[in-house]
């Protein structure tokens, strides 16, 4: 070592280039620093993910329940016996439940979620980056629980008052999550108007495009993987909403009838009853299960976002 | 000059202002049925700024005030009754960055067709491949017409543009520096393309490069700080140049 030190001090610039500056080392740390952060976050998604899944299982293998049985089953009954004495756990009432409020408000919301996109980016350009903007996205950051009380203390009245019966149900669980995701979808929707390159713009008014035709010709065509992105986003979020949902939508685990009626959603059930179960039941074990279809629908929402945002990568590439 | 009733656009008196800078300073210039007219300068100096204001672009931009008469078909463009849309139809604008949609090469081509009345499948067809053939890039896109155009090369994609604006037939070409985003061997295609133009149409190229301007065009005209310095026969201009500061920039002593 001491002779090769020598050696090396016969010529400075060899010296320093062998040897490790402060930068690099700086360098080498921040590099070690973020790979730990990220190290650490691996480890906590890849826990839960298998807290959950591990737990979610144990109604098939340790409670024998047929999985089937279980995805398709319509009767949920967990803590009473029927007349034979077993125990009913089908969560195709609430899967179905989960599916129809999410699917009926991205439907309701996209076409105003795009209309009011449009007209902030399109028509009303300074205005809409202004006001309209920072609005949408405080409507975002507001908690879902002020959402519900406010569903529980409006929409549910006036559906009762205006169709009869309970006023809980769907349609106030549909109306309420609408108006959640409805920001979220804008706020997405105007991203992806906004990365439509302007020569797009500039050039289909030149050919001599009118405003309109540029709009749904250009714009829309050219923004559709960011607009598709944003309503997956919208539905992530219906989906996995649970409090606001709970609050309206009658939590009763029977398949809906109407949209009227009373009925449930897996997050519902599953805030529901969580309090109520024991660590280590069946009760508690099929709630676990619930979760772990939820994590996997979220993660296969995860997946068609990033599905989308490829292909608008490929679409985009060019330039 | 020739006699004026050849001219298809003039120009008279045209200042331009960004907010309070003015841009452009009493401009005349007109342009001939057909041939290309290339305006050269330094950057900066308002070639662009003006090419734009010939089919209005500066509408879309706020705070830009246009005067002066620009007169096609004897009507000012900017006058209230103008058809903005019919207007660009007519004169058609060609960009410097190739920039096809990210669409397919027949719906890029299509585009301006689709946007007036409707007209049948065979009709349409045959007018995107004549235009394809007019911007002399059918041959290489024929078998790829359903493909996106972005995948084309630089060179394709600056021709598809040009096809793209030739499909609604314009009668003026404003073309703002088409080559300079393409390396030499398409910037020569696409010249070659717009020579065979020429005969048919009135094109006008803003251009940095001088060896295109004489090249390619018959009448050259030379802007400097927002002025016209200078405008006549492109021969005229690079090789007996009137004025000093013409003199200067051809034989490349700033710019």
């Amino acid at each position: 070592m001491a002779r090769r030190n020598k050696k090396n001090s016969q010529d400075p610039i060899k010296e320093s280039l062998l040897r490790k500056s402060i930068s690099a080392k700086k360098d080498m740390f921040g590099r070690s620093l973020s790979l730990s952060a990220l190290i650490l976050i691996g480890v906590v998604v890849f826990s839960i993910f298998f807290f959950v899944l591990s737990r979610g299982l144990m109604a098939f293998t340790l409670d024998g329940i047929n999985p089937f049985k279980f995805i398709f089953g319509t009767v949920w009954n967990p803590t009473t016996p029927d007349s034979n004495g077993n125990l009913q756990f089908g969560a195709f009432p609430m899967i179905v439940g989960s599916f129809l409020v999410t699917l009926l408000s991205a439907l309701v919301a996209t076409p105003f979620a795009i209309a009011t996109a449009l007209f902030m980016v399109e028509l009303q350009s300074n205005w809409g980056k202004k006001i309209m903007h920072p609005v949408v996205e405080l409507l975002v950051g507001i908690p879902s629980v002020v959402y519900g009380f406010i569903g529980l203390t409006v929409v549910v009245p006036l559906l009762r008052k205006t169709f009869g019966g309970s006023g809980f149900g769907i349609l106030a669980g549909t109306i309420v999550l609408f108006v959640m995701i409805l920001p979220t979808i804008t706020s997405l929707t105007v991203d992806a108007l906004r990365n439509v390159p302007n020569h797009y713009r500039e050039l289909a008014l030149a050919i001599g495009a009118t405003r309109w035709q540029m709009i749904y010709k250009v714009i829309l065509r050219a923004a559709t993987p960011g607009i598709l992105t944003a309503v997956v986003f919208g539905m992530a979020r219906a989906f996995g909403e649970a409090l606001a949902v709970q609050m309206v939508v009658g939590n009763a685990p029977i398949m809906p009838n109407g949209l009227l009626e009373s009925a449930s959603t897996l997050t519902s059930i599953l805030t529901q009853g969580i309090g109520n179960t024991s660590d280590g039941s069946v009760q508690n074990d099929v709630l676990w299960t619930l979760a772990t279809l939820l994590l996997i629908m979220s993660l296969f929402f995860n997946l068609i976002i990033r599905f989308i945002g490829k292909r608008t990568n490929i679409t985009q590439g060019g330039h | 000059m020739a006699e004026k009733e050849n001219y298809l656009l003039t120009t008279k008196n045209v200042n331009l202002f960004y907010g309070k800078k003015q841009a452009l300073f009493d401009i005349n210039l007109s342009f001939p049925k057909n041939g290309i007219t290339a305006l050269i300068g330094p950057s900066g100096s308002g070639k662009t700024t003006y090419l734009r204001s010939l089919n209005r672009m500066h509408d879309l931009t706020p705070g830009v005030k246009v005067e002066g008469k620009f007169l096609f078909h004897n009507n000012d463009i900017y006058s209230d009754n103008f058809d903005l849309v019919d207007l660009r139809k007519r004169i058609g604008m060609v960009f410097q960055q190739p920039t096809p949609f990210p669409f397919s090469v027949y719906d890029n081509v299509a585009f301006g067709l689709r946007l007036g009345k409707k007209i049948s499948k065979h009709q349409l067809d045959e007018d995107v491949e004549k235009a394809l053939r007019q911007a002399g890039v059918w041959n290489e896109v024929k078998d790829r017409l359903g493909a996106n155009a972005l995948g084309l090369s630089g060179g394709q994609q600056q021709r598809v543009s040009v096809a793209r604006v030739l499909a609604t037939k314009p009668d003026i070409l404003l073309l703002d520096e088409p080559t300079s985003a393409l390396d030499p061997i398409s910037s020569r295609v696409v010249e070659d393309s717009l020579l065979d133009l020429k005969k048919e149409y009135c094109l006008i190229i803003v251009t940095h490069n001088m060896q295109q301007a004489a090249r390619i065009s018959q009448t050259t005209a030379f802007f400097n700080d927002g002025r016209l310095i200078e405008v006549g026969k492109t021969r005229e201009i690079f090789l007996n140049p009137k004025e000093e500061e013409t003199q200067d920039y051809v034989s490349g002593k700033f710019g």
